[in-house]
């Protein structure tokens, strides 16, 4: 298997000398081609500074992220990033055909109106079709995180990178998203990095989840997930592949922050 | 501002009407031509407004010339210095003391450089309409959100095209604001130049008559000019109905949310 992305030693401080806080310790892992890797840890372990780090927004103190054997240093080609906050990541003064058609800025060899009728398509592949000509405004906060994901999908990239993507949508939305994201990755053949603070959602969507450790944050372990690519909201959550895993990742974030000092719990 | 129609208008129109009614009979009783009625500044209007357009076009050209100067340099400047925190910090204390300067007082120093021609005139009213500008679009500049410039940065767009296509329309409600208060700021201190470097312009025709105890005359190119003001505020707000729908649209869906 093609190794996608590959995290080596990757370590992230804030500030200088004495006060420098080390958040990110040393974390290396790897994502394989049509893969979907959950990395889920203890809150505040700096899961969206790990990602940042990945998608080249942040620098890294140590450490080195390397994308298809490629040192990543800024925003790579073939990363594409769905953001948490889908409110400020779309543009309120175009629509959602322009949200998605945005995403191909850097792509090209491409007329406008073909870009146009991708959006069309990728907007149809998110469950959107015949909203193009609606304003992120218009939609519902769902809406508006499947237009931000039809703009990743439609930069056509090697890596999609989702941070808590459905931490703002409410639970039954949630799980339909879950679904959506599902069925895209297998569809698009899309390797998928998704950081999150549910660890029922890591272990529901990957095929692989990477746990990590409380600050100075490093991978505690990995599991493999043995469900195949097919999930489905009741059966799969009463597998028991499913159950042992989530037993597993819990536990061990439960220990994570029973140990941490008062002050990483804030 | 809206422009309310039928009994919204009619009773907009009492105390407007009640002001003139009084004016009038306090004009007959004056008897003199240094305080005219509105009925003398209707016919003067109507012997002098050829004269009157005339002048009022130079006015607006320079008012225009140096509004479009200030709007094309201080927009980008303003946006830009927006992204340059540091510089944006190091140039601030100076925008601020410019802010307070009144336009009038630059006057003999631009005479100096740039004699009392329409040049001269124009450069005023640029610097008059600057002020607004860069101060709106510097804030509105400084004040975007990290996430725009991330988004931005993961799409890979260029600096050029993220301030172009995410800074600049983030920024246009603001900007929006800025462009009004320059338009009225321009207007004003075409006129006010034109008073103290006399050569043509509504300005010059106002001092003229007055000078000439023409009161009426006067009052009818300032109504003219009222006129006119009003027109161009509404159309103004036409515009921003029309390129900023989605702020308005935008801010009223997030209230309720």
């Amino acid at each position: 298997m093609d190794i996608v992305l590959k995290v080596d030693g990757l370590t992230k401080s804030y500030g200088r000398g004495a006060d420098a806080v080390r958040v990110l310790g040393g974390i290396s892992f790897e994502v394989e081609q049509g893969e979907f890797v959950s990395v889920v840890g203890p809150s505040g372990c700096g899961k969206t500074t790990l990602l940042f780090a990945i998608a080249g927004l942040h620098s890294l103190t140590s450490g080195s992220v390397r994308l298809k054997g490629q040192p990543v240093t800024a925003p790579p080609k073939g990363v594409a990033v769905v953001f948490q906050d889908y409110s400020r990541s779309l543009f309120p003064w175009k629509n959602s055909r322009d949200n998605v058609a945005f995403g191909m800025a850097r792509i090209g060899g491409r007329s406008a109106a073909d870009k146009r009728a991708k959006a069309e398509a990728m907007l149809e592949a998110v469950g959107l079709g015949g909203f193009g000509d609606k304003y992120p405004w218009q939609l519902s906060g769902g809406m508006q995180q499947r237009v931000a994901i039809a703009r990743a999908l439609a930069s056509e990239s090697e890596l999609l990178l989702l941070d808590e993507p459905l931490a703002a949508v409410d639970a039954q939305t949630r799980s339909d998203m879950q679904d959506l994201l599902l069925d895209i990755a297998i569809r698009f053949r899309q390797t998928c990095l998704l950081v999150t603070h549910d660890v029922d959602e890591a272990v529901y969507m990957a095929d692989r989840v990477v746990v990590l450790t409380r600050r100075p944050t490093t991978v505690d372990h990995e599991i493999r997930i043995g469900l195949g690519k097919k999930r489905d909201q009741i059966a799969t959550r009463e597998n028991p592949v499913f159950l042992k895993a989530r037993h597993d990742v819990m536990t061990s974030i439960r220990n994570f922050r029973a140990g941490a000092p008062a002050n990483a719990l804030a | 501002m809206k422009a309310g129609l039928g009994k919204g208008a009619a009773s907009g129109l009492i105390v407007p009407v009640a002001i003139l009614l009084a004016w009038q009979a306090l004009a007959w009783r004056a008897g003199t031509p240094l305080f005219p009625g509105p009925w003398q500044v209707a016919l003067s209007i109507w012997k002098l407004w050829p004269v009157i357009v005339g002048q009022i076009g130079y006015t607006l050209m320079r008012a225009f010339a140096g509004f479009v100067v200030a709007a094309v340099l201080m927009i980008p400047l303003g946006i830009l210095l927006g992204r340059l925190k540091t510089v944006g910090r190091l140039v601030e204390p100076m925008m601020d003391m410019l802010a307070t300067l009144p336009p009038p007082a630059v006057v003999p120093i631009v005479m100096l450089f740039a004699g009392t021609g329409d040049i001269a005139k124009i450069v005023i009213i640029a610097y008059a309409a600057a002020v607004p500008l860069i101060m709106n679009t510097y804030e509105a500049s400084k004040g975007l959100h990290v996430m725009a410039n991330q988004v931005a940065r993961s799409l890979r767009l260029t600096r050029l095209e993220t301030m172009l296509h995410i800074d600049l329309p983030a920024s246009l409600p603001m900007i929006a604001t800025g462009l009004r208060l320059a338009i009225a700021s321009a207007l004003l201190v075409s006129v006010t130049s034109e008073m103290l470097l006399a050569t043509n312009g509504i300005g010059v025709f106002i001092q003229r008559q007055q000078e000439n105890f023409q009161i009426a005359g006067g009052l009818a190119a300032i109504a003219f000019i009222s006129v006119i003001g009003l027109i161009i505020n509404n159309l103004v707000f036409q515009l921003e109905k029309r390129w900023l729908f989605w702020h308005y649209r935008s801010s009223e869906s997030h209230s309720d949310g």
